[in-house]
């Protein structure tokens, strides 16, 4: 690969300049109260990055300081960039309050990037919410053991325009190639993919209904939230026809998603004295996410994205190409789902060994392999749950605390070890324990490899002792240790089961030789305050 | 009070508006570049011959994997992938290749469509564009800029047209898309042929593999190459309904050549001499045409540039064929994949005393030595490659790593990059030995006696005479050509691709010779449901 060596050096600068202003007003008469608040943001980013890569070195020794003693600067090596993206946004909000307990807000958000075109620079979002403090009502002022309690409910939309980058509006051009012209190599210029002049914002409305609980003296507090939002006019790149297109993808706005779900927090304060403390805090969300459809108009002509788009699959040596598919995007379902052939076991293969005995969902006498063949939806790579705690007591000077997450309801691809118990690229590669016992001889993918991938991973425990100080120079010393990532308590027989299970893109839901388990750490520290 | 904020909420709107509009500093506006001769021609001629060479899976005539020269090659007698163990079982990928078991949703497949229709589309672009811009030409100017680009056209249907029959024809940047609609192969066929004898004659008849003005260009040589070609393979290409068992007659098909009425046969004589006329003629040394410095080849008719430092094509063969520890003796690695087929190792001699004078200079079989020393197996073996091993299967055999002959025919560039993936040896798409072969062949088939043609071939690498018969021409295709991607068509025009041949078996239904094309890519057909599957793929 570096024959003749190579060097590469690159900086890349990113400006920043942000500039608000904002007018707030409030006024209040009799049992009425008014917020109001105007303002207006503005953000210029410069991007520019230059790099060079050059071959022919004599020497490491030089490592990147030094690029003048390299023979050669291939083509497509260097280059330079600029790009200088804006975002402006100007927002106002109302709230009206009567009797402090009864409170409207509304708000107004209009934002405008560069990176749209020109006819739909601005995007406008509205939203509404009502709030009620019901402790603050007649008939719950003499429920002493309610604290608190706050109802809330809200709708309102936002903007996205999360994978344009700059000038794809624009009909531009730049280096696309060289060629000899005249004798001599000459850099060509042209498009590089298809432009769509009406790039607009997405746009995500959500409604969202919950409220606050507190019980005992706020000992115990619990609240909750309801939401539902759906995503609309979703940038997403379409497959497009060559002909008559150049180039096989567009970002265009169509497509829908939606998310809806459940939040949940409890916090108890069991024990609350002057030198014993303890505090619980859990909190638990549940969601399910949707594609809703990929397929509209644009420019009158009808758009529509396949049904069943793999986004990601099995890599290295053996594994480049056929039908190595494992996590696809379907119409209908969570993004992200496991679309698989069924393994119904192992049999004996003529090679000595065994083989995935793969069923034929069909039922059309044949095994296929390939994309709506005998593949079924085995589950889904985003979790359906996740948990979040943290659990802390002091006894006098000494505390301890923990912080624990965990995550369910969702599948992990073992790739690693469908690659490595495959018996046939044994002596060339390293096989797992066990696998020799195994004897398999076969890679191809199916369900024996879809494992699930809930777990609970202690985080974080510290344990601290702050010395009672009686000097006046020092004001406070504090000594604590800590351990993080102390463990994972989970099924998952792969390495670990923290792997990209949130992240739409091709190594979502696949622990496929590339991910280390989290590593532990020991810490010990020392706080002086004066 | 609210006049003030209404006018400060006006004059911030408008500020922010006017901050928002992009300047691209590292990019330009489409009317900057063909705003001059000189730059129409770089940016709407020259730009298509990006696309003749690739460095991505799938683009590229030639030199890149899963594209072209792999469905032209990997599916003959020539030369296979076998699965090695734990590589190159890449989904079964190699072994359908070899076996015909290839189906409508193989992504190369796509890739491949994708790829020439890319180059199709941009060529209408282009043509658009001279015409666009044509008052910043004189009228010589767009004449030539315009036959220029609709001879990379023409070039790219015939590949779309070799590779999958019924294609649609596209001639219009604008044509809507509810009228892109198959033609039939043969008015494909005759479209390509029409093209490209009305621009041959307004092409600079130059050399296209020499440095200099017309480097890697399409000039008149390479479209009459192009042209004896298609005239020969016309009893296929007119051929619309291939499966019906009735072939049609090279005879009886008619060419307009100089105002002479020809068959196909006369046809492909004719463009064949006219390359002679040029000066065309064999090189001593068959090895000339494919070494490091080969641009002065007086043999070669069109290559891809190729240069580590100043290109972006890419030549893979030679380091995706050698076993890994070889490619590591030459500086680099090598993925140890492709290997000649048993029968073709077999034709050359192997194994015999008769061992034909190219089968050294196109392969690589038994002990291996680089710069004197016999290369190494991490076993402590030495390297030795066993071409009558090779099995579509070698997982658990001894052999596994070893089985099959691999490719040569190409120098060995000791300074090139990416484990030789970037060599200075252009590569060789036509050459005039191919061009004799083919006069040599419609000589025969219209008659004729094509016995000079074919031994001044096998004479130039000294190999004794041989009768012009069809079966000699069809073997001797095989010892000249290896490697160049001919192999399918000539199996195909032969009548042998869809039979049994090496170590393949027929496929059940194969017999009406329906792999003669390939599928129209599934997804393609999702795309644009206008587009309709070809016979016998489902």
């Amino acid at each position: 690969m570096w024959a003749q060596g190579n060097v590469y050096r690159g900086e890349f600068k990113g400006e920043d300049y942000f500039t608000n202003v904002s007018l707030s007003y409030n006024n209040a008469w009799g049992d009425s109260h008014l917020d109001a608040v105007v303002g207006a943001e503005y953000l210029k980013q410069v991007r520019t990055g230059l790099w060079v890569q050059a071959k022919g070195i004599t020497t490491n020794d030089f490592s990147y300081n030094n690029i003048g003693a390299t023979s050669s600067r291939p083509f497509g090596g260097t280059s330079s960039s600029y790009e200088d993206p804006s975002l402006a946004s100007i927002m106002g909000s109302v709230t009206y309050s009567y009797k402090d307990r009864y409170s409207i807000a509304a708000a107004l958000r209009g934002d405008g990037s560069s990176m749209v075109s020109d006819n739909n620079t601005f995007g406008f979002f509205p939203s509404v919410s009502l709030s009620w403090d019901v402790k603050k009502e007649g008939f719950l002022s003499d429920t002493d053991f309610i604290t608190m309690l706050k109802l809330r409910t809200g709708y309102g939309r936002s903007g996205n325009l999360g994978g344009i980058t700059s000038y794809t509006t624009l009909n531009t051009v730049k280096e696309n190639g060289i060629v000899s012209i005249n004798g001599a190599p000459t850099v060509t210029m042209g498009s590089i993919r298809n432009t769509n002049p009406d790039l607009k914002w997405e746009t995500r409305s959500t409604f969202n209904i919950g409220f606050d609980l507190g019980l005992w003296d706020n000992r115990l507090m619990l609240t909750s939230e309801l939401y539902y939002s759906k995503t609309t006019d979703m940038l997403y790149e379409y497959d497009v026809p060559v002909p008559t297109f150049a180039f096989d993808k567009l970002m265009a706005n169509i497509g829908s998603m939606s998310n809806q779900g459940v939040e949940l927090g409890i916090s108890v304060v069991p024990i609350q004295r002057k030198d014993m403390e303890m505090n619980i805090n859990f909190n638990m969300s549940y969601q399910k996410n949707k594609l809703l459809s990929l397929s509209g108009e644009y420019n009158g002509m009808h758009m529509t994205a396949s049904d069943i788009t793999p986004i990601g699959s099995l890599y290295g040596a053996g594994q480049n190409g056929g039908d190595n598919n494992v996590v696809y995007q379907i119409v209908g379902q969570p993004l992200g789902v496991f679309y698989l052939p069924h393994c119904k076991g192992l049999k004996e293969n003529e090679l000595g060994g065994y083989s995935y005995d793969i069923e034929d969902l069909n039922d059309d006498g044949e095994i296929d392999f390939s994309d709506g063949g005998d593949r079924y939806i085995a589950g889904q790579a985003t979790p359906k749950v996740t948990i979040g705690s943290n659990i802390s007591f002091r006894y006098k000077s000494f505390d301890i605390a923990m912080q624990i997450n965990g995550a369910f309801g969702h599948k992990i691809f073992n790739g690693t070890g469908l690659a490595y118990t495959n018996m046939s690229i044994f002596p060339d590669y390293n096989v797992l324990k066990g696998a020799p016992e195994k004897n398999i001889i076969d890679q191809n993918v199916s369900d024996y490899w879809l494992e699930k991938g809930d777990y609970v991973n202690i985080e974080h425990i510290t344990i601290g002792y702050n010395i009672p100080m009686k000097s006046k120079a020092v004001k406070s010393l504090r000594l604590s240790a800590g351990i993080s990532n102390l463990a994972t308590i989970t099924g998952y027989s792969g390495l670990t089961p923290m792997i990209n299970s949130y992240v739409v893109s091709n190594t979502l839901g696949i622990d496929d030789k590339r991910t280390y388990p989290l590593y532990r750490t020991y810490s010990l520290g020392l706080s002086i305050q004066f | 009070m609210k006049r003030y904020i209404n006018i400060l909420m006006v004059a911030l709107a408008t500020m922010m508006t006017s901050c928002l509009t992009e300047d691209p500093r590292d990019q330009l506006y489409e009317e900057d570049i063909y705003n001059n001769a000189n730059n129409i021609y770089i940016n709407a001629v020259a730009v298509l011959y990006n696309y003749i060479g690739g460095s991505a899976d799938s683009e590229g005539l030639q030199g890149t994997c899963r594209g072209i020269y792999d469905y032209n090659t990997l599916t003959t007698d020539e030369a296979m992938i076998p699965i090695r163990g734990g590589d190159w079982y890449d989904g079964g990928l190699w072994t359908n290749m070899y076996q015909h078991k290839w189906s409508p949703n193989d992504l190369p497949l796509y890739n491949t469509w994708k790829y020439l229709y890319k180059v199709v589309v941009l060529s209408n672009k282009s043509l658009h564009i001279i015409d666009k811009y044509s008052h910043n030409l004189s009228e010589e100017q767009r004449v030539a800029y315009e036959a220029e680009v609709r001879a990379v056209r023409a070039l790219f249907y015939y590949y779309i047209m070799d590779m999958y029959g019924r294609v649609p024809i596209v001639t219009s940047y604008e044509q809507p898309q509810d009228e892109v609609v198959q033609s039939e192969r043969s008015e494909v066929f005759r479209f390509i042929v029409n093209e490209l004898q009305e621009v041959a004659e307004l092409l600079p008849n130059e050399r296209s593999n020499k440095m200099g003005n017309y480097y890697g260009r399409i000039t008149a040589p390479v479209a009459n190459f192009l042209l004896a070609k298609l005239a020969l393979n016309a009893e296929i290409y007119c051929d619309d309904n291939w499966t019906d068992g009735v072939p049609r007659n090279g005879k009886e098909i008619f060419f307009t050549v100089d105002g002479e009425k020809l068959n196909a046969w006369q046809t492909c004589i004719k463009y064949c001499d006219k390359l002679a006329e040029v000066g065309y003629r064999l090189e001593d040394d068959y090895s000339y045409n494919f070494s490091v410095h080969n641009e002065n080849s007086n043999e070669n008719i069109f290559t891809i540039p190729l240069d580590k430092n100043l290109y972006a094509a890419q030549f893979w063969y030679l380091f995706r064929s050698r076993h890994y520890n070889h490619g590591g003796a030459l500086g680099g690695s090598s993925e140890n994949g492709t290997s000649a087929n048993i029968s073709t190792v077999l034709a050359n001699g192997y194994g015999t005393d008769d061992v034909d004078a190219r089968f050294e200079k196109n392969f690589y079989a038994g002990i291996v030595e680089v710069d004197g020393k016999p290369v190494m197996m991490d076993n402590g073996q030495q390297l030795e490659y066993f071409p009558l091993e090779l099995k579509l299967n070698l997982t658990g055999s001894s052999y596994v790593k070893t089985a099959g002959a691999r490719m040569a025919k190409y120098e060995v560039d000791r300074t090139s990059h990416s484990d030789g993936r970037q060599p200075d040896n252009d590569i060789v798409l036509f050459r005039y030995a191919d061009a004799l072969l083919m006069k040599s062949e419609a000589k025969v088939r219209n008659g004729e006696d094509g016995s000079l043609e074919l031994n001044e071939v096998r004479g130039r690498v000294g190999m004794p005479y041989r009768e012009a018969t069809l079966e000699n021409i069809l073997e001797e295709r095989l010892l000249e050509l290896v490697w160049e991607g001919w192999r399918r068509q000539d199996m195909v025009r032969f009548g042998v691709y869809h039979k049994s041949y090496d170590q393949r078996v027929q496929l059940a239904d194969e017999k009406n010779g329906y792999t003669t094309v390939f599928p129209i890519p599934q997804k393609s057909i999702d795309l644009n449901p206008k587009l309709k599957q070809n016979v016998g793929y489902k």
